[in-house]
């Protein structure tokens, strides 16, 4: 971890070590998340990953991304592959992602979300 | 790996049919990973359909368009141009990013949804405290008051006040002593936005407050937060933390001689506190009580001392605007209402969740384009916006824009963005009783317009749902209301009456239906409304009598049943429960 | 305390209350708050979390330690929804009667519950096991309409999931 930043020169100098491109799972952790069931997706993943010993992939809560309906979300980001959001993940769902989209490169066809909106700040978009 | 994706929007399952015939026909359907994903904008395009990796969206197409896609583009690599999606200047993107084809643009929740909101690291790899460091670097505190004026900024909590004005007061303001205040105690019963901003982006209105501080010359800072937010409660207490470890709170921030500190202070869920005064002093530590204005917060606020209070939605702007120019923000919006806003988009709708538009898209767009249009196919009645304080439109008005003055014309307000939409099971008599019940409740009791106006209306629209009046009714309605608006102490007893009067405003039949006709057409006011057995559709089944809590339903196995009107309580579990439709609702 | 009726009232009061001797960690917490200004509520947040409620003996030590009114701890506690003065049942039950959960049918939910467990909202269970209370809006519309059972949030539900629910938490009793 960074410690404190004592000068401007210092914080602009400083390079996140967050931007490393790491195949990442983020899974929607907003309180209506995780009354719809994230909790559960995220251990699901988290073991799966342990199990099956995968390196280079980064599991992240992230906050609410807009679409309590299709609670709990799920989204993957694998370079090469187009971002693919998952609505409606259950933890035999979560198995089915590492295998099929993680591990085999395969997008799942159920339950595909199309992002609402663009990231404002690298302009991509799924 | 097979990264050739082809994905077709769910609303189009024919073409997915179409192009599944063709790639097995020309052998490419193993090069291809095809898909089908659910969409948004169901109403803006009959179709969309992306391809990667070349990052492509064709919208409208039609079957027969399916195989020139397939030739042209996935075998000759040559892009089908009548086909793909134009932006309003009618240019298309051939290549790099994907253009925004969707109604929703993300600002304040820029983060939320991308960073892990327990990481400062991972703020910081999105322009985290950027904005900070800028302002500490070269910028004057008018320069940043100005930027806010450019910018056009106008606070989200539900007013709409000029927030470079709010700061410019107390910037002015003579004292040694200031203080900034993020006002995140969303009571609007419907509306979680602020909570989602700050369960998923904390730092960005961590971030907001210190250049509020730095721009007014403050050195302390209360997050205002209700108690029942427990997750935004844990994260805003992990991000100050983190944010002083990191040396942007505290002393001497980023080595300069500018010092500020935060402290969380909880609600204890008081629906008045999120009145400003009445916030004050429910941070100083009693009772929330609002006092009359002016002064303002501005220049006497919290323990007597000048003070800004800003709404979690307006702070989580403010990084934006130093970091792209006040310029930039203000090209976004109407005329006078600049940037987006986030709405909670709930109640009877399809894809209910938290959507940020541009100022000046439609009601009908957020709700049919964003929100997929009314639960069950349902036939729309009305959407209400601003919550107790707020009002209900029509469908002859969802065409209007959006703005602080559009939805004050039309009898509602912007408030802080819950949005809540009614089909035609819902009945207007009952959804205004709704809120007035909460305002009732709500009402702290100092001043009497609010604490017996309230309480009186809320008595007459009960007679109404009960079938108790007669038209005068109605007038005495409007007398209550005007008196509240006009003389109650502050914005909670102001504008109390607003549901109630923009229901007869635009549903003054439904009103008349109940007082004149004795009918509910909504079936919802219990009073009204007398359940029977259709004795042509009765089966005998026993269903109804068997889930009946008061035994009102009499009648054998294979008889027809009976409902005895003297004992039933209306609580409609034999409508629900009948599976030959043999239980009417008159 | 300068008003000596007051004082003469409130001393009456004391000496009524049995002294409670409150935990190292509660005493921590008021002494980490005694002195700044606009306490009062961040240390009524702790007991309520420690207790569930505020205990009436624990009110009147809060007023001698932070040598204030009794009746200003009352005037607070009885102003705000989330401080209770009595003492809640096992588990907490919270019907949300947000806008959205109110027109997807919260009322049913309501009825169903109050018949289920003979109790009315605000009340207590005689065997201590449930409070039901109502809660403005816990901001899950998207799952409408919505309880939450201490800290368990159930969604979508309808008036028969209830029982089913509700069972779950009595077996955890016949266990104990």
């Amino acid at each position: 971890m960074k410690k404190k930043f004592n000068s401007l020169k210092e914080f602009y100098s400083y390079q996140s070590n967050n931007t490393i491109m790491k195949s990442k799972i983020l899974v929607g952790y907003g309180s209506c998340g995780i009354a719809a069931g994230a909790d559960k997706v995220y251990d699901t993943f988290e073991s799966e990953i342990i199990k099956r010993s995968l390196k280079d992939i980064e599991l992240i809560k992230v906050g609410c991304l807009g679409l309590c309906f299709s609670e709990p979300n799920v989204e993957i980001i694998i370079n090469g592959l187009p971002d693919i959001l998952y609505g409606k993940v259950d933890e035999k769902f979560a198995v089915r992602i590492i295998d099929e989209h993680i591990i085999n490169k395969n997008i799942i066809n159920h339950n595909l979300y199309d992002k609402p909106y663009i990231d404002l700040f690298n302009n991509k978009e799924s | 790996m097979n990264n050739n994706v082809i994905l077709v929007s769910n609303n189009s399952p024919h073409l997915y049919d179409k192009f599944q015939k063709l790639l097995t026909e020309k052998n490419l359907i193993n090069k291809y990973q095809l898909k089908k994903f659910n969409t948004f904008g169901l109403n803006t395009y009959t179709s969309i359909i992306k391809i990667y990796p070349d990052k492509i969206i064709y919208v409208d197409s039609l079957e027969n368009d399916i195989e020139e896609i397939v030739n042209d583009h996935l075998i000759n690599g040559k892009i089908v141009k009548r086909l793909l999606y134009k932006n309003e200047h009618k240019n298309y993107l051939k290549s790099g990013p994907l253009p925004i084809y969707h109604k929703q643009l993300r600002l304040v929740l820029r983060n939320s949804g991308l960073i892990d909101p327990e990481s400062i690291e991972s703020y910081l790899s999105r322009e985290g405290y950027r904005a900070l460091a800028k302002i500490l670097n070269n910028t004057t505190q008018d320069n940043v008051i100005d930027e806010i004026k450019i910018s056009e900024l106008r606070g989200r909590g539900g007013a709409g006040y000029p927030t470079w004005l709010k700061w410019n007061f107390t910037k002015q303001a003579q004292s040694d002593i200031k203080y900034i205040i993020c006002n995140a105690d969303e009571g609007d019963p419907g509306a979680y936005m602020d909570r989602s901003v700050l369960e998923g982006d904390p730092h960005s209105v961590i971030e907001g407050m210190i250049i509020a501080a730095f721009t007014v010359n403050a050195n302390n800072g209360f997050i205002y937060i209700r108690a029942e937010y427990p997750l935004a409660i844990k994260r805003l207490e992990k991000a100050i933390k983190d944010a002083k470890e990191y040396g942007f709170l505290g002393k001497n921030i980023l080595g300069t001689n500018f010092s500020f500190d935060i402290e969380i202070r909880l609600g204890a869920g008081a629906f008045v506190c999120g009145e400003e005064t009445a916030l004050i002093s429910s941070i100083e530590g009693n009772r929330g009580m609002p006092r009359p204005r002016p002064p303002f917060p501005s220049t006497k606020g919290l323990w007597e001392k000048p003070t800004v209070i800003n709404n979690v939605e307006t702070l989580a702007n403010i990084p934006l605007i130093i970091l792209k120019g006040g310029d930039w923000y203000n090209k976004i919006g109407t005329e006078k209402s600049k940037g987006t806003k986030v709405f909670a988009l709930t109640g009877k709708v399809k894809n209910s969740g938290l959507v940020e538009v541009p100022m000046g898209t439609s009601l009908r767009e957020i709700i049919y384009d964003v929100g997929g249009g009314i639960l069950n196919d349902n036939k729309f009645k009305a959407v209400q916006t601003g919550g107790p304080s707020g009002g209900v439109i029509p469908e002859d008005k969802l065409d209007t824009p959006i703005s602080y003055e559009s939805l004050n014309e039309l009898g509602s307000i912007m408030g802080s963005g819950g949005m809540i939409v009614m089909d035609h099971t819902d009945c207007m008599v009952d959804v205004s009783k709704f809120y007035l019940q909460f305002s009732v409740d709500e009402s702290c009791g100092k001043c009497s317009p609010c604490r017996i106006g309230g309480r009186q209306m809320l008595d007459l629209l009960t007679n109404i749902s009960e079938g108790k009046s007669d038209e005068s009714i109605i007038e005495k309605i409007e007398a209550i209301s005007s008196a509240m608006q006009k003389a109650s102490l502050c914005g909670l007893g102001q504008t109390a009456p607003n549901p109630v009067i923009s229901t007869l405003k635009y549903f003054k039949d439904e009103y008349i239906d109940h007082i004149v006709n004795k009918k509910c057409i909504s079936g919802k006011c219990k009073s009204l409304i007398v359940f029977e057995i259709d004795k042509n559709n009765c089966i005998g089944c026993h269903l109804c009598a068997i889930k009946c809590p008061v035994n009102a339903i009499s009648g054998g196995k294979k008889e027809i049943h009976y409902i005895d009107q003297n004992k039933c309580i209306k609580c409609g579990l034999c409508f629900d429960a009948c599976k030959f439709n043999a239980v009417i609702k008159s | 305390m300068e008003d000596n009726n007051l004082n003469y009232i409130e001393n009456a009061i004391f000496e009524g209350v049995e002294d409670i001797k409150l935990s190292e960690e509660l005493m921590e917490h008021i002494e980490k708050w005694k002195d700044k200004p606009g306490n009062l509520i961040m240390i009524l947040h702790r007991v309520q979390q420690i207790f569930g409620y505020i205990p009436l003996n624990v009110a009147v030590k809060i007023a001698k330690e932070l040598n204030i009114h009794l009746a200003k701890i009352y005037g607070v506690i009885t102003f705000y929804h989330f401080f209770k003065t009595e003492k809640p049942g096992r588990h907490k039950i919270s019907i949300c009667m947000g806008t959205a959960c109110y027109l997807k049918g919260a009322e049913k939910i309501s009825d169903e519950l109050q018949e289920l467990l003979g109790i009315e909202i605000g009340q207590t269970t005689k065997d201590g096991l449930f409070t039901l209370e109502t809660v403005r809006c816990i901001g899950c519309c998207g799952l409408a309409p919505v309880m939450t059972i201490d800290d368990e949030v159930y969604g979508n539900l309808k008036p028969e999931d209830i029982a089913g629910i509700i069972s779950k938490y009595t077996n955890i009793k016949t266990g104990v």
